[in-house]
Parts: structure tokens; C-alpha cells; sequence
């Protein structure tokens, strides 16, 4: 896992945004985006280890390829939703996660059940989106393809 | 109640089948088969697609009725099915809830002919429990469809009293 990524996946799970973030560091936002998008890397050692310290793990750590994090189902989620859908996959994904939630907050599941309901919502997610994708969007009355007389 | 029977009934006489997998084939609901740990099935309508799926942990009997239930689920409850997080009913713990309840007797009534049920019921060295799994259903089951029965003029003794959660078990 790339040092990009791993920034950027500890900046989401602290829940900050790219510009408070940057702001905190001292640098801009837009060299905030080159790093997590693997575009550039911190000249200065100290900015690294600034970032290390912001989230409590070793510099050593977030520049070693070879160490990654662990994504949670949730975060793998959103990623693939992203890549399929660019332009809504990620607020639909989020609703998704929300609802989710709030089946979960029943407090009746067990860990693994929620795992297994996970795995399964997920599926259905993106087959139902296959679907609504090959039969199109419903027509709304009023919409383009009013007759002409 | 009678709204359920009423769409039971419809549906066997237009797809000419009890069969609860070919009914749902009809409705084109989509129905998996999926590790669900102890939840038996879940119905889930989004996108305008609705699924049924089901724990494939479960026997066939089992499958068989988790499946008419859940149809009943997409028949009576398809608003409370949506995705969406305002919506919190799509699986709902409380067995004894309203939409659980119709959705058992809406069960009942699909795998339950009636002329089968009061042909067991007559036999002399039949009692409810052999009955009930002579059909391939729970006792339970059984007790929704002896109080569908009732309301139709029927006179029958049902020896428990279903309070719908027998699913949970």
C-alpha cells in the first residue's frame, strides 16, 4: 500500500477534511491531493514525520510499501462502488452504509451475522444496479419525450 | 386479514401454482441463496428490484417457507422494504409485528390448501402435530392456517395459540 493511500485512508477514518488537514500541516491543499494521489511525495523528512506523529504510527510505517491497513468491508465497499460509478457511486454507497447502519442498531445481530447480512446487501447492491442500469430510468411524466403535436 | 387471502388466491389461480419459488419467478422477485448466520431470510426492495434471499443453510421445508413468507413481505410491506435510512423496517426483529404476522398467514394460506387440511384433520388417527408435519410446515404454520379456517365457518380445536415469532426459533 502506497504512502498516498495509507494518508489518505487515516485522514478518512479521523473523519478531517483535505483542507483541515492540509491547513494542520502547514502545507496547501493542492500538494495534500498530489500525495494521496500518489503523484508526489514530501521532500522534507520532518513533513512525513509530522504526518506520522498527526496519526500516531511510524514514519517508517507510512512510507514502507510493503505495510498496508487493513480496510474494513465498509471502506472496501465504498471503493468498489466508487470505481463503478463515478459519478454516484459514492453518495450511494454512503446512503447505502447509512441504511445499513440502521438495520444493524437493532442490537440483535451478532458480529457475524452482520457480516453475513454485509456480504449479502452489498451483492444485491450492485446487481440491483446492473439491472436499473440495463432496463434504464423510469420515465418521468413531463420529461423530454413529451409528443409533439 | 381478508385482503391477504384475498391476494393468496389470486396469485395460485393466475400462476396455477402453490409452489412459492415459481410464484416469486412470476412476480420476477429475485431469489438467492446466501449465508445469512441466524437470520432465516430477508426481503429487500431497492432500485425498483426486489430480492428474497434466503439462509442456504436452511432445509428445503424451510426454504420453502421462509420464501412464501417473505412474498408475502413483497405483496403487503414493499414500502417498508426500501432501502433507504429513513426506513428502518426492512428486517424486523419484533416476530410479533404486524407485517410479520400477515406475512405468516399469507404463508399459511399459499402452502396450505384447504381441502388437504380438513381432509387430515378428519382422518381418525391424525392429530394436529402429525398434520401439520405430513405438510412439510411447522405447527405454527399449521395454527394461522386452523385460524383462517375458523373465520371461514370451519369448527376446529387448535391445541397452541401461534404468536408468530416461531421463525426466530
Amino acid at each position: 500500500m502506497q504512502f498516498g493511500e495509507k494518508i489518505r485512508l487515516l485522514r478518512k477514518r479521523a473523519g478531517i477534511s483535505q483542507k483541515d488537514f492540509a491547513a494542520q500541516l502547514g502545507i496547501t491543499r493542492r500538494a495534500l491531493v498530489y500525495y494521496e494521489n500518489g503523484q508526489r511525495f514530501p521532500r522534507e523528512a520532518e513533513l512525513i514525520d509530522k504526518i506520522a506523529s498527526f496519526f500516531n504510527v511510524s514514519s517508517d510505517f507510512l512510507t514502507d510499501d510493503s505495510e498496508s491497513i487493513a480496510m474494513t468491508k465498509e471502506e472496501i465497499f465504498l471503493e468498489e462502488a466508487k470505481a463503478e460509478d463515478k459519478l454516484r457511486g459514492k453518495s450511494e454507497a454512503k446512503k447505502f452504509i447509512e441504511t445499513t447502519k440502521c438495520l444493524f442498531a437493532g442490537g440483535e445481530l451478532s458480529e457475524e451475522d452482520k457480516d453475513a447480512l454485509f456480504e449479502v446487501l452489498t451483492e444485491i447492491y450492485f446487481d440491483s444496479k446492473k439491472k436499473a442500469k440495463k432496463y434504464g430510468a423510469r420515465k418521468n411524466k413531463g420529461s423530454k419525450n413529451t409528443p409533439t403535436d | 386479514m381478508e385482503f391477504i387471502l384475498r391476494e393468496a388466491k389470486r396469485l395460485i389461480q393466475k400462476h396455477k401454482t402453490r409452489n412459492p419459488f415459481e410464484i416469486a419467478d412470476c412476480l420476477n422477485i429475485n431469489v438467492l441463496y446466501r449465508p445469512l448466520g441466524k437470520l432465516k431470510g430477508i426481503y429487500i426492495y431497492t432500485r425498483r428490484s426486489r430480492y428474497i434471499c434466503i439462509n442456504n443453510e436452511l432445509d428445503s421445508p424451510a426454504r420453502r417457507l421462509v420464501c412464501a413468507h417473505e412474498i408475502g413481505h413483497d405483496r403487503f410491506h414493499r414500502h417498508l422494504a426500501k432501502m433507504n435510512p429513513q426506513a428502518q423496517e426492512l428486517i424486523s426483529y419484533d416476530m410479533s409485528s404486524k407485517p410479520e404476522r400477515e406475512a405468516n398467514v399469507f404463508a399459511a394460506e399459499i402452502l396450505l390448501p384447504d381441502d388437504e387440511v380438513i381432509k387430515l384433520i378428519n382422518d381418525a388417527d391424525m392429530n394436529f402435530f402429525r398434520a401439520a408435519r405430513e405438510l412439510y410446515v411447522p405447527p405454527e404454520l399449521m395454527d394461522f392456517k386452523f385460524q383462517i379456517l375458523k373465520n371461514r365457518g370451519y369448527r376446529l380445536e387448535a391445541p397452541l395459540n401461534a404468536t408468530g415469532d416461531f421463525l426466530k426459533k
